[in-house]
């Protein structure tokens, strides 16, 4: 196995359920994220994508636990560390960015002292020197007047503005990994593709690990390696970009992606998903896309395995794994044909 | 800019230039040189924000008027004088012939269920405490419509044809999901029959699978009852699928409007362009410096005198800065707001779409 396949990010049959008990909210998830590749993990909203997020990094809220698996930061154990060892993983192992830049930076702490933080606090830089670095850093995400901009606060700041800064901090502690939790989602279109776009200029200049968690598959084609897709605490499908876009296998991927596209059907309609995401309380007994999939059809044999027993995740080509009974060979081809 | 000349003499002074679009007067819902500036006060006086800055549309009945622009553009201002949620600067709205922003009081109250909107947030959009048939009923016995005792069925029919069965009549808004509640939410904005639907956003906070369920509503409901719609939306994809003619509103401006196809087959606006480009992201890449300068978009308390994309377009020119460019006709139904639309539109190529 050569270094660059080596997984920096491991995690295996993670499951995160409630303190209070009730069903698992993120069921026996596990994904791999290699040295310098960007991993799309996609899911609507409920589907855990979030929290997986949150458990790698051990800022699950209060009220969910981890109960099961194990999560491993290049060759560490993360669920065993101790306060220390998590705030050196926190930064320098790990960075964050989050939905809502602006809630996430200190409204009272100029710009610059957010953004030297993980240099001072973290490395014991001379506030001096932390700030020569700061307007460096600011100036590599391309913020306009870095010098003007670094006095500011943050409610002084547009929201494409704060992601920018967010991002400086980020890579001001020099992460082997980004953990991006729908970095854009609360921007405008246009701000969106930039930041996107400076995302992945910085990622391929510095070679860090990027795991993208979005709702939005439109984004993650020009910008992902791999994709893997997330239904209800699972993962159903995952594979490398090109291939599950040009060809996905899981009927939940392959309507996701005529959804996100809004491009009508034959019969000038959109094509619908029938029914609303799985949440955790309410989950099937068998497959947990099969109240809402259309593939069996009359396919009698097909209907009664969805129904009854969950899919195993099988290889369905290289490096691509799907959780569907009617991608296993030794039933109907149903799923190819729908 | 301090301003001294109260805010409404301003404004006025902003109304538009275009003849072309100002000339149908048959339109069912005809907007003229409508401004909408808050006040912006401090010690040092007062100045105007232009969240709406002389904006002229004409819609047919039936037709469906796709909005498109992002945030701060001016789009659910737009919205809200449109359903008249608060009041405009300067301007005029005319509805099927009627003066439409001149009621007031009770005559407003009664002519209210003409035109209804439907929000972008379903959960603030409903009462978490009352139930889906108490906030269904409400607008009716507001309005007096229909006796008493036949309002309920006039819900319960409602729900059936937005696709809800009549159990939801009893539950709370917190037993339902996001998509069934925007469904709610448009069955209540019915219930009034408007002959106006102004949508803001109303698929935004839904998940990829809801949205497209309430699209294809959205369009039964079109095509069963004849509505005439605003279609706001941030996201051209939507707009695209929903509308029959565009404008792409840019900081209190329309700066392009066109029939659907035209304006995606041969876009006349750098900042329509751009648009698109970040729309569709996932056929060309990620590489817009095409179509789009780092820089930010203008302050509405300080709106340059020139081009308000000239900070942000890549083809901006010297002159650009100087004067605000006009609303010019490059096609029988097509507009843009550039001076120098020609010269570059044949430089680039619009995205395959």
């Amino acid at each position: 196995m050569t270094d660059a396949m080596k997984p920096l990010l491991s995690v295996e049959k993670l499951t995160v359920t409630p303190a209070a008990g009730g069903a698992p909210i993120i069921d026996g998830l596990s994904l791999s994220v290699r040295k310098g590749e960007v991993l799309a993990l996609v899911g609507e909203s409920g589907s855990g994508k979030s929290m997986t997020a949150l458990s790698i990094t051990r800022l699950l809220p209060r009220g969910l636990r981890v109960t099961g698996g194990a999560v491993r930061f290049d060759g560490q154990d993360v669920l065993a560390m101790d306060g220390a060892a998590l705030n050196r993983l926190r930064g320098a192992g790990i960075g964050m960015l989050f939905q809502q830049p602006q809630a996430m930076l200190d409204p009272t702490a100029r710009v610059r002292t957010q953004v030297a933080e993980p240099l001072t606090i973290g490395r014991g830089m001379p506030r001096k020197a932390a700030f020569a670095r700061v307007i460096d850093l600011m100036k590599s995400v391309r913020i306009p007047a870095p010098e003007v901009r670094a006095m500011a606060y943050s409610h002084e700041l547009s929201g494409g503005m704060a992601q920018r800064v967010m991002m400086a901090t980020a890579l001001a502690a020099e992460p082997q990994l980004l953990i991006a939790d729908e970095p854009t989602t609360a921007l405008d279109v246009t701000v969106q593709a930039q930041i996107l776009q400076l995302l992945k200029a910085e990622q391929a200049r510095r070679q860090f690990a990027i795991l993208l968690i979005t709702h939005d598959l439109t984004v993650v084609q020009a910008f992902a390696d791999r994709i893997a897709v997330m239904y209800a605490g699972r993962i159903v499908e995952e594979g490398p970009a090109d291939e599950i876009m040009a060809n996905p296998r899981h009927p939940y991927t392959r309507a996701l992606i005529r959804c996100s596209l809004l491009e009508p059907e034959a019969d000038g309609r959109l094509l619908a998903i029938p029914g609303s995401g799985a949440r955790a309380r309410e989950i099937p007994a068998g497959c947990r896309f099969a109240p809402r999939c259309a593939v069996p059809g009359g396919d009698a044999a097909l209907h009664l395995a969805c129904a009854s027993e969950e899919p195993a995740f099988t290889a369905c080509g290289t490096d691509h794994m799907v959780r569907c009974h009617a991608c296993a060979p030794h039933l109907s081809n149903a799923a190819s044909a729908a | 800019m301090m301003m001294n000349a109260p805010i409404n003499a301003i404004a006025r002074r902003a109304t538009p230039e275009y003849d072309d679009l100002s000339r149908n007067d048959a339109a069912f819902l005809s907007v003229d040189g409508l401004c909408k500036y808050y006040t912006w006060r401090s010690f040092r006086g007062t100045r105007p924000i232009k969240s709406l800055d002389g904006v002229t549309l004409r819609v047919a009945k039936g037709e469906i008027l796709g909005i498109v622009g992002e945030s701060g553009c001016g789009k659910s201002t737009l919205a809200k004088v449109i359903t008249r949620l608060t009041s405009a600067t300067a301007g005029r709205v005319m509805l099927d012939g009627r003066d439409w922003l001149e009621p007031k009081g009770e005559a407003l109250r009664k002519r209210r269920p003409e035109v209804q909107l439907v929000f972008q947030d379903p959960y603030g959009a409903l009462d978490p405490r009352m139930s889906i048939g108490t906030s269904m009923l409400a607008p009716l016995a507001a309005h007096g419509i229909g006796a008493p005792e036949t309002r309920r069925d006039r819900v319960l029919d409602m729900l059936d044809e937005v696709g809800l069965d009549a159990s939801f009549f009893d539950r709370l808004p917190s037993q339902c999901s996001g998509g069934q509640l925007q469904r709610v939410v448009i069955g209540r904005a019915l219930l009034l029959e408007p002959r106006l639907l102004v949508c803001d956003e109303p698929t935004s906070a839904l998940d990829a699978s809801m949205r497209t369920q309430i699209l294809n509503l959205l369009m039964d409901l079109r095509e069963k009852r004849g509505l005439t719609m605003l279609m706001i939306s941030h996201d051209l994809r939507v707009v695209r699928h929903m509308s029959d003619r565009i404008a792409v509103m840019y900081a209190g401006k329309v700066v392009e409007i066109a029939p659907r196809d035209r304006l995606f087959d041969a876009p006349a606006h750098p900042y329509t362009r751009a648009l698109i480009a970040s729309a569709l992201l996932e056929r060309g890449g990620i590489d817009l410096s095409r179509h789009l300068r780092e820089g930010e978009v203008p302050s509405p308390l300080d709106m340059p005198e020139g081009c308000r994309f000239a900070t942000r377009c890549p083809h901006a020119q010297p002159d650009c800065a100087q004067l605000e460019p006009g609303l010019k006709q490059t096609e029988a139904a097509h507009f843009v707001r550039c001076r120098h639309w020609d010269s570059h539109a044949a430089l680039t190529i619009p995205p395959q779409v």
